[in-house]
């Protein structure tokens, strides 16, 4: 796949379709696809950690309107410290799919006033306030791997992964449970795909819902994540319905898809490696240190930084306008930051990883996801101790902003009932 | 040993206190709280594995006292 991809690049470039600025080395120039790719959509994991050894540690692409890649970890963890040169709002670089519609209240904003949002959202969703959910996540996992289980197989993705995440979040936001599925189909096209004009409508969608819902929290407040945020203030004032909207589709789009996959990602691994099952189930109070290992093998998320202004960073000159893409889906299996990093070890000391992101813009829910997954994996092994995938067709994946399975067929042997 | 914090880039991932339980205090959203504090001597093997878990690398440890 290698050697295909490294003679596509030189018809690729001589098409002329692709324009590459001139202060761009030539040898720096990659063919690199992170929506369609042939390295995200099988294997991306193995893939695009064999991939990104060949590379300069950050090169250009002119792939999806031409942006630099970051391609390794510690480049990233200083790339993210310095918004004032990379910024988090898409207006800087004019092209982005949600500029003008709205503000995705605080994933586009820079400090400092993303430390104000950001405070208000973090209390929300702190490992103090998260384990207040735990009773509720537990027995949601446990009715939900109840109803696959006698089955002795399941299409992992749209019968467990899509419900789960789904409906924990449809809760938090006290939206009726009968809307779940129209969810799924919004956030798919919202954050998968690389036609702007399909992404805008989604969004809109989901915007419009959010007022609906805010609406009638305002008539009559209950104990959700909608009616709280309604009474948080910012400087003393209440946050305005622009402000509302554009939080409340954040927690959406960020809540929904990326535990899905995930989730997804984890149950795969565990299901082609059953003796890390079988150590798992050994000892199940070792799970969160674990399930930390499994996180940073299994990352998913691959996010833009707008450049502010005309920056060398790292030898390397860029203009400001330009976009660089973090791809926190492979710094977790960074061979510099961990030897041998694809391996699975539950006894490594630590998992050091940047699945959840890094710098101010840390995953906002990302000890909610923690928690999800925790839950999950030990009901999920509880009532089906073994599982396999199904065999067939080799699996394949969704790139993009958040990578994903595109189904995820499992079978598992179901003990026969001894009828008296 | 004594533990030393940059506040300005911990973010909030709470792996410090996930790796050392007996170590690392968080406020309540979650950031690290334990700038300045002495390390019991028992506790330094979990001292270290939170330092080197931390996404930021925000904690530095000094050897020694």
């Amino acid at each position: 796949m290698a050697a295909a991809m490294e003679k596509a690049i030189p018809s690729l470039l001589s098409e002329g379709t692709l324009p590459i600025p001139g202060h761009v080395p030539p040898g720096l120039v990659f063919d690199f696809d992170f929506f369609a790719g042939p390295e995200f959509t099988y294997q991306p994991h193995q893939s695009l950690t064999t991939e990104l050894r060949q590379r300069p540690d950050i090169f250009y692409t002119p792939r999806n309107g031409g942006h630099w890649v970051i391609g390794r970890m510690e480049d990233a963890g200083e790339l993210v410290q310095d918004p004032a040169t990379f910024s988090s709002n898409p207006a800087v670089s004019g092209g982005a799919v949600t500029v003008s519609l709205f503000k995705r209240i605080p994933i586009d904003q820079d400090p400092p006033e993303h430390a104000e949002y950001r405070k208000l959202l973090n209390s929300m969703l702190s490992p103090a306030a998260v384990r207040l959910l735990e009773t509720k996540v537990e027995a949601f996992a446990r009715d939900l791997v109840a109803s696959v289980a006698a089955k002795g197989e399941c299409e992992f993705m749209s019968e467990i992964a899509k419900r789960y995440s789904t409906g924990i979040f449809i809760e938090l936001l006290g939206i009726p449970l009968e809307l779940r599925e129209t969810f799924v189909e919004w956030v798919d096209l919202a954050v998968r795909t690389a036609d702007p004009a399909v992404s805008r409508q989604a969004y809109a969608k989901i915007a419009s819902l959010m007022d609906e819902t805010l609406e009638m929290r305002r008539a009559q407040p209950g104990d959700d994540l909608l009616s709280k945020l309604l009474t948080k203030t910012i400087g003393g004032c209440p946050l305005d319905q622009e402000e509302l909207r554009g939080i409340g589709i954040v927690l959406f789009v960020g809540g929904l898809d990326t535990v899905v996959s995930l989730l997804a990602f984890i149950i795969q691994f565990l299901a082609e490696h059953p003796d890390h099952v079988r150590q798992l189930r050994a000892a199940p109070e070792d799970l969160p240190n674990a399930l930390e290992e499994l996180i940073r093998r299994n990352g998913i998320n691959n996010l833009y930084r707008h450049i502010q202004r005309d920056t060398c960073f790292k030898g390397v000159n860029m203009k400001a306008g330009e976009r660089v893409l973090l791809l926190y889906s492979v710094y977790g299996i960074d061979d510099r930051n961990v030897a041998d990093p694809l391996t699975v070890d539950f006894s490594r000391p630590v998992s050091r990883h940047m699945t959840f992101g890094a710098g101010p813009h840390r995953c906002l829910g990302s000890h909610l996801a923690r928690l999800e997954l925790r839950m999950f994996l030990q009901e999920w092994l509880a009532a089906i101790p073994e599982f396999q995938l199904r065999p067939g067709p080799k699996l394949t994946h969704h790139g993009g902003k958040v990578m994903q399975l595109v189904s995820l067929p499992l079978i598992w042997p179901v003990a026969t009932r001894v009828s008296q | 040993m004594k533990i030393l914090v940059d506040r300005s880039i911990c973010s909030g991932h709470a792996m410090c206190a996930l790796k050392g339980p007996n170590v690392y205090k968080l406020d309540e959203d979650g950031f690290n709280i334990s700038d300045g504090q002495t390390v019991p001597p028992a506790f330094e093997e979990e001292a270290r594995r939170g330092s080197a878990v931390c996404p930021e690398q925000a904690i530095r440890l000094t050897e020694g006292d």
